[in-house]
């Protein structure tokens, strides 16, 4: 079970503020929520219209909800500490980084390490849904994430990406 | 000559022997009356004593009695909370007792300064600490002092405990607005509106123009200024998904964690 703070049982918190510093805080507070939700239930992505229905903005006990206006002031505020990219130009898709590419990067090459993967082929496919990362925090990951984090592999000389029909036969070779 | 001198000399020691006999005595009565008195103190020390001994259980316990316990020691100059060593501390262990209400004060000051503007009502911070020793109380995983004695928390005993923290620095303040006690831990001052609006809304913790022109007998124009400079000082926020926009005082209540 998820457990919410106190902020998300405040009435005036599903009301965007008026005032620029009280605002402020109010994103703030909105940002963390959203990111220790995602981490609960390991959220990659999020859709602004498809997410302004769940109960991490909806809270039916005290009768409140975040405008899907807000939910983008707030996906936006994210974006733009850090904590996520857009998908499109719409800005209405990002993906959610409660771990940042350059550290999901790391854990996947510990594991290729650890695994004595080197050298070998992978396709992305194994990497999210092998039986052996049942237990690893990127098993099941977003494939966009995931690419976005072998790509920073990339960049390190630590592995190389090959092109596939779909993404999902992409193929990975770590160095 | 001579004898002229002799008296002389005679008369000088005399004197001397004179001013040294007064001195003596005046030296010996100072003495005695010194004495007399620590005596007295130490007498009232040992029934002091002996009372916080006999009446321990219930100055732990009862907000009241111990309120009256304080006032009775500051009224003759003994403040058993600086008195950190000694037989306070040993009897009552009151001064672990403020604290770490101090502590408890100064972390919900803190978690809740980003929402409440740094005003919190005590009556608020009461609530609050209530709920969390009966929260850990029922976990059973605290081993605190305070929790352990289960004492009664009053909110003589916050406001004692502030004037702890405030030793430490001028950090935490408790100021009277509109016939409300608040804790302040960022600096500022509330005009007379502000709290009129403040006392109207310390039930619910929210209000609304409307009972606001209602309660107050104000014009519109005059509730709208004071709510706008309100939310300037970032002490309310708005909520408008009621039937009207509602105003919201953190000061004055805040969800707990559940």
């Amino acid at each position: 079970m998820f457990r919410y703070p106190p902020f998300y049982s405040y009435p005036p918190s599903f009301t965007l503020q008026p005032v620029k510093a009280t605002r402020e805080k109010q994103l703030k507070l909105w940002c963390d929520l959203v990111l220790s939700y995602c981490k609960h239930y390991k959220i990659f992505k999020l859709s602004v219209t498809e997410c302004a229905t769940w109960s991490l903005f909806v809270n039916t006990s005290i009768d409140r909800k975040l405008s899907v206006d807000a939910i983008g002031k707030v996906l936006s505020r994210l974006v733009s500490m850090g904590y996520g990219e857009w998908l499109n130009k719409e800005a209405n898709v990002c993906l959610v980084y409660w771990r940042r590419p350059n550290e999901w990067a790391q854990l996947i090459y510990d594991w290729v390490e650890r695994s004595g993967r080197r050298k070998s082929i992978l396709t992305l496919y194994e990497i999210r849904f092998s039986e052996d990362t049942v237990e690893l925090e990127f098993h099941e990951m977003d494939i966009e994430l995931l690419l976005k984090s072998l790509q920073v592999l990339e960049s390190q000389g630590k592995c190389v990406i090959f092109e596939g029909k779909t993404s999902d036969d992409l193929g990975v070779k770590f160095l | 000559m001579l004898r002229g001198k002799a008296i002389g000399l005679a008369g000088l020691r005399r004197e001397q022997e004179a001013r040294q006999a007064i001195d003596h005595i005046a030296s010996s009565f100072r003495k005695e009356l010194y004495e007399s008195l620590q005596r007295q103190l130490d007498t009232f020390r040992e029934n002091l004593e002996l009372f916080a001994r006999k009446y321990r259980k219930k100055i732990e316990n009862e907000p009241e009695f111990r309120a009256q316990f304080h006032r009775l020691c500051v009224s003759v100059g003994v403040d058993p909370l600086v008195s950190k060593k000694g037989f306070w501390e040993e009897i009552l262990g009151i001064g672990d007792f403020y604290y770490e209400l101090a502590v408890k004060i100064s972390e919900i000051c803190i978690a809740t300064r980003n929402v409440n503007g740094g005003l919190i009502s005590v009556d608020e911070i009461k609530r609050l600490i209530d709920y969390r020793i009966e929260a850990r109380f029922t976990r059973r995983s605290s081993k605190r002092s305070i929790l352990r004695h289960q004492y009664e928390i009053s909110r003589d005993d916050i406001e004692r405990a502030v004037q702890r923290i405030q030793v430490l620095g001028k950090s935490y303040s408790i100021v009277s607005f509109g016939g409300i006690r608040y804790i302040r831990s960022v600096p500022g001052e509330l005009s007379h509106d502000h709290s009129c609006i403040l006392a109207v809304s310390k039930e619910n913790g929210y209000t609304s123009e409307n009972q606001l022109i209602s309660c107050l007998k104000w014009s519109k124009e005059r509730v709208m200024l004071g709510l706008e400079g309100l939310l300037e000082m970032e002490l309310a926020w708005v909520d408008d998904q009621g039937t009207e926009r509602l105003y919201w005082f953190p000061s004055l209540y805040y969800p707990m964690e559940d």
